[in-house]
């Protein structure tokens, strides 16, 4: 009993030590400097070209293999070879590496299409920056805004945080003027046309468990900064898409007591807070680009055939099951969706077009000959529909996988 | 150990602190309840992790048990640690597996039943089982106090020892998972199960949502801890290390 007094001792004066403040992390500093966004877009001299799409495919293949002892995959549906219904379209996929050194999380496609942006570390400033490097590979990476920041889906407008402020900043490119949005250098979601801006803010109220979204307020403003407003009642919600019509607001959520989960629309106009579908634990719910239909994945329901992918009009009629599951976007077009299934192996990813009226799958990618891994479901359609960008599990690299032309 | 805890419970540290800290002493002093000593040293637990399963019997899925929040710096816990991962150093400490209430939970791997129900947090119910080289598995939010394992039995791996539950309605309505969390240096640090249980973690992200599986990029050190695996051991009661700044969607 004695040595485990002594033990406990120790322990309690390890933890009181640790609990003084001990981290393994450098804090940040209290006053970063104000971000000075001064570079715009476009302006960083070209560096030396460098192609680097010949060996893409070959570095993911040399790459370390998953363990062999993982276990099988979900069954739900077909396994995507099974379930392939159309035959493999003539064009012949590629791919192209963006990056090197493992850099690299969350790539985003520039809305011009000829970029793909990211954040990493930036020389000689305490906090990140945005990067672009093209698409192509045919340049380097560079500085593309000297802050973490969001690029409007119009490219007219950047939004980026001051820590030091609380605030968030609106640049509109072309222009030397900067708005000011005071939401707590929060992240803002772009309206479509890049004049609105949404954000969350968190309300008072107790956060009950993880797995529940936290109380929070929306709120929208001008891209000027003006006419900031909330809307609606406190809801549970982690995210925000902007309807086309920039008048309507899409999220995943909760009621405020957490109770009615499901996918909901807030009208900013007629403040109106609708719950278009009514699911126990929806997840991943994605807005076609021409704000009609949605998809969304429904999980832990009672029947077994009310769980899987389903596509719904954005009004909640119509709901129409997918013959799989997997990370899945809308095709720029919005006639149909771009899919990473499951799999039912530890093979490569295979990306499959489901076409939205028919749900009629077509392979665009081949795993024996283009094999390729997505890390954290990071990948997003290049906005003309030909390629995707990915983050890559087996390098931590940017790729885009070209598979139409 | 009385006079330790009344000093710790005059120290003014918080008060969750002050229930891990008296958690930590008194499951390393004496048997208490139903829990016995952690075998663990430290140096034991850095090395020679035992062999892991998953905790479910069933294949992923919808239908099944999916991943809801990873171990770490996720988004969702960058912007809740004040309220539910301030013990923890402000990050997600195990990993959730959103499922129905009253799945069969799985012993993740062979070892002893070390307590039931003990000072571990992740109500309403838990379960600590230890294994070799000082791994000391913890299953939290089940249904019940588990009747299927007593504490000091041996289990093996794939062993049903419990059901999961739901921490927030006892009417399973609200957010069925079971947390899962495997202890290192005695019981008073966790690390990432994702880099001891063999799985397609990667695979199992896809489609599920963003702020469980995605990390909160520290702007500071943008590369670091911001995948699956890449995630930081913590100890209990140490400093909050979420503390950056990151620009997310609601981080």
């Amino acid at each position: 009993m004695r040595s485990a007094r002594l033990l406990s001792l120790i322990a309690l004066l390890f933890l009181v030590a640790c609990s003084n403040g001990t981290t393994t992390h450098t804090a940040p500093p209290s006053s970063p400097p104000p971000i000075q966004p001064t570079s715009i877009p476009g302006t960083n001299a070209p560096l030396p070209i460098t192609p680097q799409a010949r060996t893409a495919a070959q570095d993911l293949a040399t790459a370390t293999p998953l363990a062999p002892t993982d276990p099988p995959m979900p069954t739900t549906g077909p396994t995507a070879t099974n379930a392939s219904t159309a035959t493999t379209q003539p064009f012949t996929p590629s791919l192209t590496k963006l990056t090197d050194g493992g850099c690299c999380r969350n790539p985003v496609w520039h809305p011009d299409g000829t970029r793909i942006l990211y954040t990493d570390a930036a020389p000689n400033q305490p906090l990140a920056a945005t990067y672009a490097v093209p698409a192509d590979a045919s340049g380097q990476p560079a500085i593309f805004f000297p802050s973490a920041a969001t690029v409007s889906p119009d490219g007219s407008r950047i939004a980026f945080p001051d820590f030091a402020n609380g605030v968030t900043r609106i640049q509109e490119f072309g222009k030397q003027s900067t708005a000011t949005i005071a939401n707590n250098a929060a992240y803002v979601w772009f309206s479509r046309d890049g004049r609105q801006v949404a954000w969350l803010a968190r309300a008072p109220g107790a956060q009950p468990s993880s797995n529940v979204d936290r109380l929070v307020r929306v709120w929208v403003a001008n891209a000027d900064g003006s006419n900031a407003r909330s809307r609606g009642n406190t809801v549970r919600a982690a995210d925000l898409t902007w309807f086309p019509d920039g008048q309507r607001l899409l999220f995943t959520g909760r009621d405020a007591d957490g109770g009615n989960p499901g996918i909901y629309v807030l009208d900013i106009n007629a403040d109106t807070l609708t719950r278009i579908v009514d699911a126990f634990s929806p997840r991943g719910a994605h807005l076609s680009p021409d704000g009609t239909q949605i998809v969304y994945l429904a999980a832990l329901e009672e029947k077994p055939e009310d769980n899987g992918l389903f596509v719904v009009n954005a009004d909640g009629s119509a709901k129409r099951k997918l013959p799989l599951v997997g990370g899945v976007r809308w095709s720029p077009d919005s006639k149909s969706m771009l899919i990473l299934p499951f799999q039912t192996d530890n093979g490569a990813d295979q990306l499959m077009r489901i076409d939205a009226g028919t749900l009629a799958m077509m392979p665009l990618t081949d795993r024996a000959t283009l094999p390729f891994r997505v890390a954290q479901d990071e990948w997003q359609p290049s906005p003309d529909g030909t390629r995707i960008v990915f983050n890559a599990l087996t390098d931590s690299n940017i790729y885009v996988l070209r598979f139409s032309s | 150990m009385r006079h330790k805890i009344h000093a710790i419970l005059r120290g003014g540290r918080p008060f969750i602190l002050q229930l891990l800290i008296i958690g930590a002493i008194i499951a390393g002093s004496v048997f208490v309840g139903d829990a016995v000593r952690p075998t663990s040293t430290r140096v034991a637990a850095q090395a020679n992790p035992p062999q892991f399963r998953l905790p479910f019997a069933e294949p992923p899925g919808p239908d099944t048990w999916f991943v809801s929040q990873g171990y770490g710096t996720t988004v969702w816990a960058q912007r809740n640690w004040p309220d539910l991962y301030a013990a923890g150093q402000g990050i997600h400490f195990g990993v959730d597996f959103a499922t129905r209430c009253g799945r069969n939970v799985l012993a993740i791997g062979d070892g002893t039943v070390l307590g039931i129900d003990g000072p571990y947090g992740s109500a309403p119910h838990n379960l600590a089982i230890q294994h070799a080289n000082g791994y000391v598995s913890m299953y939290g939010h089940l249904r019940e106090r588990t009747t299927l394992v007593r504490v000091g039995q041996q289990v093996n791996a794939g062993d049903v020892v419990a059901h999961s539950g739901d921490p927030y309605s006892p009417t399973c309505d609200r957010a069925p998972h079971l947390h899962l969390e495997i202890r290192i240096n005695g019981i008073s640090g966790t690390t990432n199960p994702m880099n001891l249980i063999p799985a397609d973690w990667d695979r199992l992200t896809l489609g599920v949502g963003a702020g469980g599986t995605n990390f909160a990029q520290d702007l500071t050190n943008p590369r670091q801890w911001v995948t699956l695996r890449d995630q930081p051991d913590i100890h209990f009661g140490g400093g909050i290390i979420v503390n950056y700044p990151t620009w997310e969607p609601n981080a």
